[in-house]
């Protein structure tokens, strides 16, 4: 078995500035070993450790589909040690991957699914891996409808806008996409991300919901969640917590008696519901 | 199995030979008592300690030890050489937690290789208890003086002579190196478990809670920050304990080259959760506390299926401010009984 | 039950019951040799566990900064607890420097003084009977401690051989604030305060600095010294701080004399030689090695001791024009 401490090496082929504040940049990342790129076979919600030697690890969703190559698209906010370095980072620099890790999206059991995809924030990452995921010819019809709702603060903020430009303009997903607070060029809806999914009100039958966003917008979209319909089992949230292993040895990650690195980061409300409120 | 006798008066010659050929590691005389430590002169071990200190988890699991190295981005695995080493003269209850960590560093889907170069190549003799030490309670929590988990020869001390019994292939494969003394009687055998048995009846009873569903039920409970009033959240009882095993993982760098280590960690210390956005999901003494002993007690118990804690009380022994997890227990214990008479939830 | 502690648990009883205070801060029985609890005392029930002689070793004001501290998470109808705490003389003078600080405020705290005639260190109790354990201890007449070793072996000990170092050359046993007292007040001593630092120093320098590494060599970075002291409440220490990183988490010698270097230059103007370190660090290292050497230069540079008046500056919280700055240019 081999060393799950060591992480691949992989270059970074391609940095995009996602936002005006200019915190979140996307890394496209290739392995350097074309072993390595066939042994890193990940489910759309799963994470990897991003390894600067010399500086640190931290964990990040994986933004890509796998069904997008071998590359990797991790999507990053500057916000401590390592993410700072790493936004100092040129394309060129060789970092490193530890992974994938933690459980990803069901994508088994959604099939068959109407799928309702609501994100908020930068949490929106692994959400675009699921959707590039299922919009993917090969997927798209295990899939029913899909409904994506995503806000950001201000247009600015929103994340991979040209591909979020491309899904409003396709007939096989229903994009709504929203801002707290529009400028004049802005033409998307505009209000909260519990307003717009009431307003759209997919129904929860036959449906799975997956939402992922800062807190406070988790806290007022349940009810919502709620009252559309859909069932504990089939609301699905994707955690975050402060790592170190990502293998389930360091005893950080837990709530309860799971760890976010093992048996999750993605876990239904559910689950969510028999573990402790310490998160 | 195997079972020598062996006389005192021989036992320095044959830990001597012993040490020649393999890495001894024994109790000796220390600052704090007892340690363990790498034996050089076989004079100064201590099999007439009661316990060490610290546990012996170091030996298998470092405070600090180098995971990679890395020159110039390029990064290589340290996987340490542990050219078979004998644990000499552990107690049961040491030995025990070493199947627990085994749990963790080795099982699931991934497997520790630093741990497991360490452990595979360790030979464990474990020194039952005549006697309980004076905040001993094993047999609470399913172990007992003689207990073999985790060991692969049980030595008991007999007066005149030191009984060795293999209980592992491994132990036979020690005894048969050490080719000292004489089979052992059955009287012998006999007196051993005599010695055991009366050490765990003078033991302390503490009443321990075993249902992991209703501890979980206490989590909102005020009891909780009751029994946290005087926690400084410092790491002496995790650091001390044998079978806890949190740890960190930084990266040491001087110029382009340097080591990513990996050092313990406690749940009771206040950056232990603290996400880079400034939220920390335990931001109180009484949160850490509480994990500390949930962990314990109901999410092992879950996960692994036996509570992480061998009743050794070096816990109780270091806490600076005195805080007893035989009383943790006993009050968690009246809690949930009076619940589950009450036929309620907790309060 | 000696008379002070009887006292001391009737007091309590009527603080609580009158409303003086919310809470009382104070030592209990604990089940292991030479040990005492720390006991938060909230209901009158819980004030006859509180006990008073050798074995009390924790700083009690170490816990005086979090009560203070607004929770994350608290209203406007949140006000700080109205605090009694039982204070040996260095626990009034931590708690005199806490205020000084403006960690903690005077008008929140109930003291009440109590006369220290020493603690005992565990760790020295542990090297008389290693590498058998402390079993049991005992309180003898004519100030004498019966050890009981888990090797069935017995010895009786003058206290004063056992006590921690810092208690041996103490000179403020008594409060030095206190809003009532207990006991009859205990006479100082009068052992010269630094001698072991003098005989240190006239070391040689590579033998000094032989002698630190070895001594901290054993450390673990548990921190059960940092968290056992009043001084150390700062919300993130510098030894943990990742942005910059001073120093390693690791064990490595240079992490570990880093920590203990910086430890004991924090406590600069602020340490009472109170020995909670001491007793708290579970290696038996010798904390106050750098410590004391810092006491005494900064007495002899700047004047004053430590904690022992409310009306005066620290030491280290205020200049004078004169004050010696040969440390700029003569390392």
């Amino acid at each position: 078995m081999s060393n799950p401490y060591v992480p691949y090496p992989v270059r970074i082929d391609r940095i995009a500035i996602e936002n005006d504040a200019r915190d979140l940049k996307t890394f496209e990342v290739a392995f350097l070993d074309a072993e390595h790129a066939s042994a890193f076979r990940h489910t759309p919600g799963q994470f990897a450790e991003l390894s600067i030697l010399g500086t640190g690890e931290c964990p990040i969703g994986i933004a890509s589909s796998p069904t997008e190559g071998d590359s990797l698209l991790f999507t990053v906010k500057k916000t401590g040690v390592v993410t700072d370095e790493l936004h100092r980072s040129r394309e060129g620099r060789v970092i490193g991957v530890r992974g994938p890790l933690g459980n990803g999206f069901p994508i088994e059991r959604m099939r068959g699914k109407h799928l309702v995809i609501v994100g908020g924030g930068f949490a929106f990452t692994t959400l675009r891996a699921l959707i590039r995921y299922v919009l993917h010819e090969e997927h798209r019809a295990d899939y029913g409808d899909v409904t994506v709702i995503y806000g950001a603060r201000t247009p600015g903020e929103l994340l991979y806008k040209a591909e979020v430009d491309e899904w409003r303009a396709r007939d096989d997903i229903a994009a709504h996409i929203t801002v707290d607070e529009g400028d004049e060029a802005w033409t998307g809806h505009e209000g909260f991300v519990p307003a717009v999914l009431e307003e759209v009100a997919p129904s929860g039958a036959d449906a799975m919901m997956v939402l992922c966003g800062p807190p406070v917008m988790i806290k007022f979209t349940l009810p919502v969640v709620e009252r559309l319909g859909f069932a504990p089992a089939d609301t699905i949230l994707s955690l975050e917590m402060r790592m170190k292993c990502g293998i389930g040895k360091c005893g950080r990650c837990n709530i309860g008696s799971k760890y976010v690195c093992l048996d999750g980061p993605v876990f239904t409300r559910e689950e969510l519901s028999k573990l402790p409120a310490e998160y | 199995m195997d079972a020598r006798m062996l006389d005192k008066a021989d036992l320095a010659t044959v830990l001597e030979r012993l040490a020649q050929t393999r890495r001894l590691i024994a109790p000796v005389e220390d600052r704090t008592g007892a340690a363990f430590a790498s034996v050089d002169e076989v004079a100064a071990i201590r099999l007439d300690y009661r316990n060490t200190s610290l546990s012996a988890k170091e030996i298998v699991f470092p405070q600090t030890e180098p995971l990679l190295v890395f020159r110039d981005g390029a990064a290589e695995e340290r996987i340490p050489a542990a050219p078979g080493a004998v644990l000499f003269g552990v107690r049961p209850c040491d030995a025990r937690s070493l199947t627990m960590l085994d749990a963790v560093f080795r099982g699931g889907e991934t497997e520790d290789p630093y741990y497991a170069a360490r452990r595979d190549e360790l030979t464990v003799v474990a020194l039952t208890c005549n006697e309980p030490g004076p905040t001993c309670f094993c047999t609470s929590v399913g172990g007992s003086p003689d207990d073999g988990s985790g060991a692969d020869v049980l030595a008991t001390d007999l007066d005149d002579g030191l009984l060795l019994r293999a209980i592992t292939d491994r132990g036979e494969v020690l005894l048969g190196e050490l080719d000292a003394g004489r089979p052992a009687e059955d009287g012998e055998i006999e007196a051993a478990r005599d010695l055991a048995a009366r050490a765990a009846e003078r033991m302390e009873n503490v009443p321990v809670p075993t249902d992991a569903a209703a501890l979980l039920a206490t989590f909102d409970s005020d009891l909780w920050s009751d029994l946290a009033a005087g926690c400084i959240g410092c790491g002496a009882c995790t650091y001390a304990c044998p079978t806890c095993h949190c740890f960190d993982i930084t990266d040491e760098q001087k110029r382009g080259t340097g080591h990513r280590v990996r050092s313990w960690d406690a749940c009771t210390f206040p950056p232990f959760t603290l996400h880079g956005s400034g939220h920390n999901p335990r931001p109180t003494a009484t949160a850490r506390l509480r994990q500390r002993v949930l962990h314990k007690f109901s999410y092992c118990p879950e996960n692994f299926g036996e509570a992480f804690c061998v009743g050794c009380g070096r816990c109780v022994v270091h806490c600076p401010s005195g805080i007893d997890i035989r009383r943790i227990l006993a009050r968690l214990d009246a809690v949930l009984t009076a619940n589950s008479e009450a036929g309620g939830p907790t309060r | 039950m000696s008379e002070v502690e009887d006292r001391l648990r009737q007091r309590v009883t009527e603080l609580l019951d009158d409303g003086t205070v919310d809470l009382f801060i104070g030592y209990a029985e604990a089940d292991a040799p030479l040990k005492t609890a720390v006991h938060v005392v909230r209901s009158t029930t819980d004030a006859d566990a509180l006990v008073w002689d050798a074995r009390c070793a924790a700083n009690l004001a170490a816990l005086l900064p979090d009560l203070f501290r607004r929770p994350e998470n608290a209203g406007n109808e949140w006000a700080p607890p109205r605090v009694g705490i039982l204070a040996k003389g260095c626990v009034s003078r931590s708690i005199v420097g806490l205020i000084k600080a403006h960690q903690i405020p005077r008008d929140a705290l109930h003291v009440v003084g109590v006369g220290c005639r020493g603690v005992v260190d565990r760790h020295h109790a542990a090297r008389l009977v290693a590498p058998a354990q402390l079993a049991e201890a005992e309180f003898l007449e004519g100030d004498r401690l019966r050890l009981r070793a888990t090797d069935g072996t017995e010895r009786d000990v003058d206290l004063a051989d056992v006590l921690l170092e810092g208690c041996l050359v103490c000179r403020h046993p008594n409060a030095v604030l206190s809003d009532e007292s207990i006991g009859d007040p205990v006479p100082t001593s009068d052992r010269p305060r630094f001698a072991d630092v003098e005989s240190f120093a006239e070391r040689p320098i590579d033998e000094r600095w032989a002698a630190f590494r070895e001594e901290v060599s054993r450390c673990i970075r548990c921190y059960a010294c940092r968290e056992a002291c009043p001084n150390c409440y700062c919300t993130e220490c510098f030894a943990e701080e990742t942005a910059p990183r001073w120093i390693g988490v690791t064990t490595e010698p240079s992490d570990l004399m880093l920590f203990h270097l910086g430890r004991a230059f924090h406590q600069a103007g602020r340490c009472v030689d109170c020995g909670a370190c001491v007793s708290a660090c579970p290696q038996g290292i010798d904390l106050r090695l750098l410590t004391r050497k810092v006491n005494r230069d900064v007495e002899a540079l700047f004047g004053g001791e430590v904690g022992v008046s409310l009306d005066r500056p620290e030491p280290l919280q205020q200049f004078e024009m004169t004050d010696d700055e040969g440390f700029l240019t003569e390392p």
